[in-house]
């Protein structure tokens, strides 16, 4: 379970206006959330937060089922649903008074009391009548019916590329390029009548049987000049198509540009089948769209021509002054490539050819760099043991060794767990006292991606970006429960301990967590300090070394100035990898939780529980309850905690079960040592018969499969 | 749907056997679907996830209640909504557990028709995206916001019932409830597509 923050005043002032506000509704007192604006302050954003979320479930929850087709819609007949945006449905009907089949667009219900959504409906509408042109889909008429907004358009036949990308069936790349000139001259059309489309994406262009491909979907197109509906900061464009300006909300910056973008986007995602940031993480969407260069085509795709490269490369520039400034441009270089004629490359090279341009001028500091990459890669294969993928943990063998030369077996392995789930075992440590070792790293980002090497014009300073394979040492102590006076303390032992590692001033902060201090440390001099800040945490794998040290690595782009000085290999007793699906899980932003459970050691609770489970059978065949204070007087003197769990399971079967919880909840002191009563525990919760994570957490630790349970104290 | 809501359509289910009845029967259980399905979606665990879908969980429960609802009215006479809910959701436990069971040896069932014909062609397909949206939000939540959404946003139990459940005191749970409301909402504000069905989407930091 991951930790929760502790509960602050303004935390419960915000459970009680909510509550409050739930009371007075219950009453028959219908209130504006707005009234509690000056209660709540600050925290009143959070308070329509939560009251957004309560209605999303509500709606969600209030939601008959589906209506039968075809039906009666207005003057048309729907037939069959063809698909659904972000705004409206689209069924396929037959207009009755002409006979003919049309595609028919309604806005969704549920929304329809948006007067964004209205406005933006209305404005397709018109944005759609204003255009014609034979790969644009033409407009018949829009209305009102049953109390919905519709419009009528073209029924086109055919698939959307995005369903051809997926099927792996987009149209070689010559011939892709001449259909999209064409669409790009559609989309310049519009721009000329001071529309911007803003939602240009794969699934927005129905491509004909015969090829043809067709622009539709305005949803989101704006009218210059028109009435600014949408929210400064709300981001309506679908988020891997976005733009920077998009993504950053900036109304006054979205222009006919940003379509460039998008349409880019599209074209990268045709070419390659792949998005140029493939993400799911909305995090790292925004700020590697936001922060980096998209990856040249060419380097997903190898058989990229060089010249598409390019004009894709030029529709995704940062900056829109950068990119084509007309979609007539565009179409222009579309067509010279779907010709086979040169296309102007101007501003839009990709990272291969400038890092090639770059290698020129600055052979001599890349030749240290990859100097220094291969001493510390010969240094990482030297470290790191694991197989990729795999989580591999295993003695070092000079520990093996001092086990063998002390005749002493291997005693059990801990249980090592990351983010609450095993992930493998340690070697006991014998100076590793018994209890839960915890430690908590927030990782900031998670991805591990080689970046071509290239020219930078924001930092011209640092010349060129590697994938250095950089290492960060993270610290920490075998933690004992209390002493050491937390996060500095650690730091100063180590230190003093270490001296080849030093800590990092400006990445100490926000390191600990929780109940347990973390520490990072890095070899002296190993970075410059000024680079410090910039660092985004990537870790891929991880070694326990003597001392219940954790050693995290990472790898990055980063300019390393000096050689890595790695501790020395012979100093590991284990080490090993995430497996695949830890890495998985660990996400940018997310306090990744550590530690290590040595086995619990046989503990006198088992002759308890063999007591215990004699009592219960012993009850279950005489069920009455004047055996329970026998069964006390006989078990008291010596088993006071046995006997409350008795009391616990007579409430249980009297259907008390609310009490029998508290009852066994209040034996279960330490996790580690108290497993009878987390056996009982488990086996009331099952029986209250509502499933939640405790009980699963619980009874995940009961069978070694997970840490110790955070239960929390009274 | 609230438990106002399921009082009302409840009374009818529970009526001596006449058409009206069993009409009302499947009103009611259509009024419930949706939230069924956001209940199972926060209740199964990933492995019965990958065997079957929300939706067919629901479609199981529902099924049980239809067959049970004679049971009920029995034992409760004409249903006190808050018995409802209890059953219901213990009809839904114990479905989850024997699906968990034999789940090798499930197979997706059909929908059972439950069609109220006022719903507008716009909502059917709207509001499907709409309870998967809300799957997949829930999905991405900790699993303790998971919980204390589900026990007191879809079971209806109140902070106090909660309490022990989710070892906390009521007044946490509160503050819980505040905060998994708030990653909810978090969630369903993300781009539009930033998650599929089938995928688990990414944790949000808290």
């Amino acid at each position: 379970m991951a930790p929760l923050d502790p509960p602050s005043t303004s935390d419960e002032i915000l459970a009680d206006a909510l509550e409050e506000y739930h009371g007075r509704i219950a009453l028959g007192q219908p209130t504006d959330p707005a009234s509690y604006a000056a209660r709540l302050g600050s925290r009143f954003e959070e308070f329509l937060e939560v009251l957004a979320a309560e209605e999303a479930l509500d709606r969600a929850m209030a939601e008959p089922e589906t209506a039968p087709l075809p039906r009666a819609f207005g003057p048309f007949t729907l037939v069959r649903e063809v698909g659904h945006g972000g705004v409206g449905v689209v069924f396929e009907a037959i207009e009755r008074h002409l006979g003919r089949t049309v595609a028919v667009k309604i806005l969704r219900t549920g929304i329809d009391t948006d007067e964004d959504a209205k406005e933006r409906f209305r404005r397709e509408a018109r944005a759609c009548a204003h255009v014609r042109h034979d790969h644009i889909v033409t407009i018949h008429g829009a209305g009102e019916a049953e109390g919905q907004l519709y419009y009528a358009m073209d029924l086109v036949p055919g698939e959307s590329l995005e369903e051809l990308i997926k099927a792996g069936r987009v149209p070689e790349s010559r011939r892709l390029a001449g259909e999209l000139a064409k669409v790009a001259d559609a989309l310049s059309e519009i721009h000329a009548k001071g529309v911007i489309h803003r939602d240009i994406k794969p699934s927005n262009l129905i491509v004909r049987p015969d090829g043809l491909m067709m622009l539709t979907d305005f949803g989101l197109a704006r009218v210059d000049g028109g009435l600014r509906v949408t929210r400064t900061g709300q981001l309506l464009v679908t988020g891997h198509y976005a733009s920077p300006e998009q993504l950053l909300g900036d109304q006054r910056r979205i222009d006919r540009r940003s379509d460039i973008y998008n349409f880019g986007v599209m074209l990268f995602h045709a070419v390659t089948g792949q998005l140029p940031i493939p993400t799911d993480d909305w995090n790292v969407l925004y700020r590697r769209r936001l922060h980096e260069r998209p990856p040249a085509p060419r380097s997903i795709a190898p058989e990229v021509h060089p010249d598409l490269d390019g004009i894709i490369l030029k529709c995704l520039e940062p900056e829109a002054g950068d990119r084509y400034q007309t979609a007539a441009e565009l179409a222009a270089q579309l067509r010279n490539f779907a010709a086979g004629r040169a296309v102007d490359d101007q501003g839009a090279l990709s990272p291969s050819v400038r890092f090639g341009r770059g290698l020129k001028r600055r052979w001599k500091p890349l030749a240290a760099a990859a100097l220094l990459l291969v001493g510390a890669g010969l240094g990482l294969r030297a470290w790191w043991t694991g197989r990729d993928g795999t989580l591999e943990l295993r003695y070092a063998p000079q520990f093996a060794a001092l086990l063998k030369s002390s005749g002493l077996e291997a005693p059990p392995p801990a249980t090592v767990w990351i983010n609450e789930k095993q992930v493998g075992a340690l070697p006991w440590r014998g100076d590793l006292a018994p209890g839960v070792h915890r430690g908590q790293v927030r990782i900031e980002h998670a991805d591990f991606e080689a970046y071509p090497l290239e020219d930078d014009p924001e930092q011209p300073d640092r010349g060129f970006v590697v994938d250095a394979g950089a290492r960060v040492v993270r610290e920490v102590l075998p933690m004992p429960r209390a002493g050491l006076g937390g996060l500095g303390g650690v730091g100063r032992l180590l230190e003093g301990s270490h001296p080849e590692l030093v800590r990092p001033p400006s990445l100490t902060r926000g390191l600990s967590g929780g109940e347990a201090p973390a520490e990072l440390l890095m070899p002296r001099g190993a970075v410059r300090t000024q680079d410090l800040a910039e660092w985004m945490l990537d870790i891929n794998a991880m070694a326990f070394v003597p001392g219940g040290r954790l050693v995290l690595r990472r790898g990055k782009e980063e300019l390393w100035t000096a050689p890595l000085e790695l501790p020395s290999p012979e100093s590991h007793l284990v080490c090993g990898r995430f497996p695949d699906a830890v890495l998985a899980r660990i996400r940018p932003g997310e306090t990744l939780t550590f530690g290590w459970v040595p086995p619990v050691p046989p503990s006198g609770t088992r002759p308890e529980a063999r007591a215990f489970e004699e009592t219960v059978r012993v009850l279950a065949s005489d069920p009455s309850a004047e055996l329970v204070p026998q069964v006390e007087q006989t078990y008291a003197a010596a088993h006071p905690r046995l006997v409350a769990l008795l009391r616990a399971r007579a409430l249980a079967a009297s259907g008390l079960l609310s009490a029998a919880l508290q009852q066994v909840r209040a034996q279960v002191r330490d996790p580690l040592r108290d497993r009878l009563a987390l056996e009982e525990l488990v086996r009331v919760l099952r029986q209250v018969g509502v499933y939640t994570q405790l009980e699963q957490d619980i009874d995940d630790f009961l069978r070694g499969q997970g840490p110790a349970p955070r239960l929390c104290t009274r | 749907m609230g438990l106002s809501e399921t009082h009302a359509a409840l009374r009818g289910a529970l009526g001596v056997p006449s058409p009206a009845r069993e009409q009302a029967r499947e009103q009611l259980l259509t009024r419930l679907r949706p939230m069924l399905v956001l209940w199972s979606g926060t209740r199964m665990s990933p492995r019965l996830k990958s065997r079957m879908e929300p939706e067919d969980v629901a479609q199981e429960i529902m099924a049980r209640v239809l067959k049970g609802l004679d049971g009920f009215q029995a034992a409760h006479g004409d249903g006190e909504t808050r018995s409802f809910h209890a059953w219901l959701f213990t009809v839904g436990e114990n479905c989850i557990r024997d699906l968990v069971a034999r789940e090798d040896a499930i197979k997706r069932r059909p929908p059972v028709l439950l069609s109220v014909s006022q719903t507008s062609p716009s909502q059917a397909a709207y509001r499907r995206e709409q309870v998967e949206r809300m799957l997949q939000a829930l999905d991405a939540l900790e699993p303790e916001d998971r919980d204390v959404i589900r026990l007191i946003k879809l079971q209806g139990l109140t902070a106090g019932e909660a309490a022990p459940l989710l070892d906390k005191t009521p007044n946490a749970v509160r503050i819980q409830l505040c905060r998994a409301l708030k990653a909810l909402h978090l969630r369903l504000a993300g781009p539009a597509g930033s998650t599929k069905a089938g995928e688990t989407p990414p944790r949000l930091p808290r």
